[in-house]
């Protein structure tokens, strides 16, 4: 790519979670031959499917230099929807899911443009009130997933298959919309200097409205994910994914300032991120030192990203 | 020094009074559904709500200090653990129970305070992130499955009334609120908070030590949530995983519908305890109404939203 | 009035003028900024906007541009009634506003920047990014700017985002042009690369009104100058029909020996209060200075030449590196603000309303901090001596409020920025560094500020006055030290004072050079 504009640059910034991804990535296949197997790809391709969405989504978001922490919670309601409806609905429940999340990113941008509720606090807020819901829907995780959904998504189970070619079709136009549509400028105008952006003519409800949308649609495919996967619904399987997709978006480089950031460093933070867990499983380390330690590097990530910046939201 | 100056500054804003009249309505509704005014019935009430409500007024101050702690509801829950374990049941352990509960507080707010402002790091991911780490920890240290009770001699705490009429724990909670309010509106230190609170950079360039303040406030407040976790473990009297996990979007609630402004830079002591009052009223009410534990999430969101959108709606309509 | 049209003016079908602006008025709260401003601009002509800062100028401009909508009047584009409801309208109906403040993306290049919202692009929407930086390139060629497109918005200097705000706004090819202060940031050669701009902008046609605190612009450009006091039109005049003199009379209602306090003729013998050796910070060269006591020693220069750092590291918020920096003969470690308040430095900023004041407290809690901390026991407040220190203060700095109790939010510019002082000046330091002491503050606050400098200097308080007001610089210094990119490039004696003078050492050595050849 030739140094053009803020293309390059934005891509620059994703290369220390690219540069970790692949280390851990040379690290276990030295520590276990199975690591590059097909199987252990396909398997990998698989759990980074769900982060990755749900990161760009809340990526989406952070470009504009706003924050939502709803994401875990609509990946809850997603599940809860698919797993109580799938029976009845067959193939109309993925619709209707996604529909769900939209409406959970218009609840969002409501309370943020109309009511002007700090997006921090109006996402935090609706994340309590989706995952109400999802407890309503289904108050124990259960319901029924049809298999055929299983088969049809993962059921090659190898590197290449649906879930790859979903993560590269998501990034690749999300990687179009930000280097090259007045729409992606627009975004990166407004996390960039809100005031200057609107002496642009940038409208900002509309992009608020936008990435709040956007990240809520991508939190449901997310969630969607995640259901046919475990077969079932879950109220409360969504709760850690808010901070990994924050963390996975900070280890790709973006800033939570807004402005700054790209779709392919988010892509390598998150598969960093599953990388990390998949190390640990595989130094069998016992799972709930595996929160500490993600915990642990998230703060580490922050820190060495906010170095610089002294701006500190809440 | 005239008493007059005293009394002025005592008179509640504007904000805790709006909190106060939610409170009494919510209050009438009460007390006509249960048929007649008991004065017991509601210190009783406020007995159980003491918990929450010592949380609320850390997360108070903080608030003031125009950042936010997402932790404080991980930190009730550890506080539950360290003190249980290390009671186990027996009255000879207070000491160094209550100790070792007070001082795992302070690290975590320590913890906090740094990463908000010498590592500046965000306080919400900051405190996101510890919130995850003490969880882990405790499911570590327990392998899940915690031992331990509290001795049935400290359940006077929150169990005890005072020659009959108050309740220990709704004096305890006085007391701290009293406290706070000594510390914030009466003292130097507590202008110079509320003024870094209000604007950090310009309490900077005035020589006020910011950071150390900010610190300060993010250790109050997870003392105070470990006391919070102290006050729930004499309630449910012995040790378990995630108690008080609740606290952490309750007591932001609690403190935005009494008064506290995202913005910082404002401390309503009362305010605080008729915001937790008024939560906590809310959620026997949900379990008066059998509407299912979902509910209470729901409600928690809502409550925040609507608070929010009414402050942000009065000072649009002031300027 | 007479008529004179210049030369360059192609006659025009001119029965409409290109902009009319007719009775606007405009409030902030309780403060009034425009009142009734009517004034009109044709075709091909560049008026001069001026007027003091808080004078209304970028209010006004910013109505024209859309920015925010006027509480009155109205306003006529080419005859057609004209209500830009965002800068997007205005600038769709031909309206281009380049602002002082920029508005320059720092995540984006500067060709992205130049064509913000109106990228060329392909079939498919996507950004032609090659064809983008190629035309970008070609248009700071044509206008003669050293830009290259590729570079980003947050590496650039005040003078080249300046630079940019401009190209922007001329890209466009604007029925009307505003330059909100173009000129500020930038050296005589890029000023005069301005300066063509315009008048190539004019040959074609486009009306151009620009803002600037130079009189020696506003003479050579301008085909005629408005002039704006405490928001409203004082003087509107073509060419020729007015001087330097009248301009300043319409600016500040009187002439300057009224407002300015009177210096007294020799402070030679006062023993030196502030002296700075050798010292050295983040964006400043090794500077030597000395104040005496009673002195005012005002530090000139383009915008972003080193102010910034210098006042700030003067009031401790960034420390100077190396050098020795001594009170009275004393010498201080300069490392905290709190030592500089303890050394007896008061430092009043530029951005009262992010680094000076906490705008939803009271005025009492606003003014009262250092006062209180002087005469608290135990760490206890003592409430009752803040509300007679704070009533105190409202009255001796005359700041016009409800009381005591009010937010400082709901003032003036002028009472808040007293606000500032009240609190830093709770003891009469021994130095006070301003930095833009009357940055957005109306004429008639401005006067008591610079009385209340008068008798400060009188009481034997050294004050460091770092200002882009060169009337203020020149009214209110005994000595002025010219920056240039970090260093003194020059120091002028009271005697030699002139905005000339000052402007001369501002564009740096090679301005010096030019002139002495």
């Amino acid at each position: 790519m030739q140094p053009r504009g803020s293309v390059c640059p934005n891509l620059m910034l994703g290369l220390p979670a690219l540069l970790l991804a692949v280390a851990i990535g040379a690290i276990a296949t030295t520590w276990s031959g199975d690591f590059m197997s097909a199987g252990n790809l396909g398997n990998l391709v698989n759990r980074v499917l769900p982060l990755a969405i749900a990161a760009l989504g809340e990526a989406v978001v952070l470009f504009a230099g706003r924050i939502d922490l709803s994401v875990g919670s609509v990946i809850s309601l997603s599940t809860a929807i698919l797993g109580v409806t799938s029976a009845q609905l067959g193939w109309l429940s993925i619709p209707l899911v996604i529909l769900a999340g939209l409406a959970c990113g218009a609840f969002n941008a409501a309370g943020v443009i109309l009511l002007r509720i700090n997006p921090l606090i109006m996402t935090l807020a609706t994340s309590a009130v989706v995952k109400g819901i999802a407890l309503l829907l289904l108050p124990s995780p259960g319901g029924e997933v049809d298999y055929s959904f299983y088969d049809a998504f993962y059921g090659q189970d190898q590197f290449f298959g649906w879930p790859l070619l979903l993560i590269a079709v998501a990034f690749a136009a999300t990687f179009a919309i930000f280097g090259f549509t007045r729409f992606g400028r627009s975004i990166y105008a407004l996390g960039s200097d809100g005031r200057a952006a609107f002496a642009n003519g940038v409208n900002v409800p509309g992009i608020d409205l936008s990435v709040f949308l956007i990240s809520g649609g991508l939190a449901a495919v997310a969630g969607l994910a995640v259901g046919i996967k475990i077969l079932s619904g879950d109220p409360l399987i969504g709760d850690s994914f808010t901070l990994d997709a924050i963390a996975a978006a900070v280890l790709g480089g973006v800033a939570l300032q807004g402005g700054r950031g790209s779709v392919f460093g988010v892509l390598a933070g998150a598969i960093a991120l599953v990388l990390i867990g998949n190390a640990f499983n595989l130094l069998e380390l016992n799972t709930n030192l595996q929160q500490i330690a993600k915990g642990l590097i998230f703060v580490a990530a922050l820190m060495l990203f906010m170095r610089g910046r002294s701006r500190s939201p809440a | 020094m005239t008493a007059a100056t005293y009394l002025d500054r005592l008179r509640p804003a504007g904000a805790s009074l709006r909190a106060m009249a939610l409170l009494l309505l919510l209050l009438a509704a009460f007390f006509i559904s249960t048929r007649g005014f008991s004065s017991i019935l509601l210190l009783d009430n406020i007995r159980q709500a003491a918990p929450l409500g010592v949380v609320v007024a850390g997360q108070a101050l903080v608030l003031m200090m125009g950042r936010l702690d997402l932790s404080v509801g991980a930190t009730a829950s550890m506080a539950n653990i360290v003190l249980c374990s290390i009671f186990n049941s027996d009255m000879a352990n207070l000491v160094p129970a209550v100790a070792a509960t007070l001082a795992a507080g302070t690290l975590v707010g320590l913890a906090n305070g740094i990463m908000s402002t010498k590592l500046r790091i965000p306080a919400f991911l900051a405190t996101l992130a510890s919130s995850l780490i003490i969880a882990g920890l405790v499911v570590f240290f327990t392998n899940g499955s915690p031992r331990g009770a509290v001795p049935p001699a400290f359940r006077v705490i929150t169990e005890g009334w005072l020659f009959g009429v108050a309740p220990y724990s709704a004096l305890i909670w006085l007391v701290l609120l009293v406290a706070l309010l000594l510390l914030v509106h009466f003292t130097m230190l507590g202008r110079k908070m509320i003024l870094s609170g209000a604007n950090v950079v310009a309490a900077r360039h005035s020589g006020i030590p910011s950071d150390g303040l900010i610190i300060l406030s993010f250790v109050l407040c997870s003392v105070l949530a470990s006391i919070g976790g102290i006050l729930l473990s004499a309630i449910t009297g012995m040790a378990s995983i995630g108690v008080g996990n609740n606290f952490t979007l309750d007591s932001i609630a609690a403190a935005v519908i009494g008064g506290a402004l995202f913005a910082g830079g404002v401390f309503l002591p009362l305010g605080a305890m008729a915001g937790a009052l008024i939560l906590f009223f809310v959620q026997s009410l949900l379990y008066v109404l059998a509407l299912p534990p979902a509910a209470k999430f729901i409600v928690q969101g809502l409550i925040i939203i609507l608070a929010l959108a009414l402050a942000n709606l009065k000072q649009e309509r002031s300027q | 009035m007479i008529e004179i049209v210049s030369p360059a003016l192609k006659p025009m079908p001119a029965e409409f003028p290109r902009l009319a602006v007719a009775q606007v008025s405009k409030a902030f709260g309780a403060n009034k900024v425009l009142r009734d401003v009517s004034f009109s601009v044709r075709a091909g002509e560049i008026v001069s906007l001026v007027g003091e800062n808080g004078a209304g100028k970028s209010t006004l401009m910013h109505i024209c541009a859309g920015s925010f909508p006027a509480d009155g009047g109205a306003m006529a584009l080419d005859g057609a009634a004209f209500r830009p409801a965002s800068p997007k309208a205005a600038r769709r109906a031909g309206v281009a506003l380049a602002l002082q403040e920029t508005s320059i993306l720092p995540d984006l290049s500067v060709g992205e920047n130049l064509f913000f919202g109106d990228e060329p692009r392909n079939g498919l929407g996507f950004i032609r990014q090659k064809r983008l930086h190629e035309a970008a390139d070609a248009q700071f060629a044509e206008m003669g700017f050293a830009l290259k497109s590729t570079r980003m918005g947050s590496e650039l200097s005040a003078a080249e985002r300046q630079m940019v705000e401009i190209a922007k706004a001329i890209r466009l090819k604007p029925r009307l042009l505003i330059l909100d202060e173009p000129t500020a940031s930038l050296s005589s050669h890029e000023t005069e690369l301005v300066l063509a701009a315009m008048a190539r902008l004019k040959a074609q046609g486009s009306a151009v009104i620009f803002i600037s605190h130079r009189l020696d612009e506003v003479m050579e450009a301008a085909d005629r100058a408005v002039v704006l006091k405490d928001g409203a039109l004082t003087l509107d005049a073509e060419r020729g029909a007015f001087s330097r003199d009248d301009l300043i009379r319409a600016m500040v209602g009187r002439t300057l020996a009224d407002i300015f306090p009177a210096r007294p003729a020799d402070l030679a013998v006062a023993p030196v209060r502030l002296s700075v050796a050798n010292a050295a910070a983040a964006g400043l060269k090794p500077l030597s200075f000395s104040l005496r006591a009673g002195e005012v020693v005002g530090f000139a220069g383009l915008e972003g030449q080193g102010q910034r750092p210098l006042a700030r590291a003067l009031s401790g918020i960034t420390p100077f590196h190396g050098g020795e920096i001594a009170i009275d003969g004393a010498p201080i470690r300069l490392t905290s603000v709190a030592r500089g308040i303890a050394a007896g430095i008061a430092s009043i900023p530029d951005d009262r309303k992010h680094e000076g004041l906490a705008l939803d407290l009271p005025i009492r809690m606003n003014v009262s901090l250092f006062a209180l901390s002087r005469r608290s026991s135990w760490g206890w407040l003592a409430h009752a001596l803040e509300r007679r220190f704070a009533e105190t203060a409202r009255q001796r700095f005359a700041i016009r409020s409800t009381g005591i109790d009010q937010p400082v939010r709901q003032l003036s510019g002028g009472n808040q920025q007293k606000v500032v002082f009240a609190r830093w000046l709770a003891e009469t330091p021994k130095v006070l560094v301003l930095y833009e002491p009357t940055k957005g503050v109306d004429v008639g606050a401005k006067t008591e500020i610079y009385r209340l400098i008068g008798d400060l200097t009188a009481a034997g308080v050294a004050v460091v006055l770092i200002s882009a007001d060169m009337l203020e610089l020149i009214g209110l210094s005994d000595r002025i030290h010219v920056l240039f990119e970090g260093a003194v490039t020059g120091t002028l004696a009271r005697p030699e004072f002139s905005e000339e003078a000052i402007m001369r050492l501002a564009a740096g050595p090679e301005g010096v050079l030019n002139h002495a050849a």
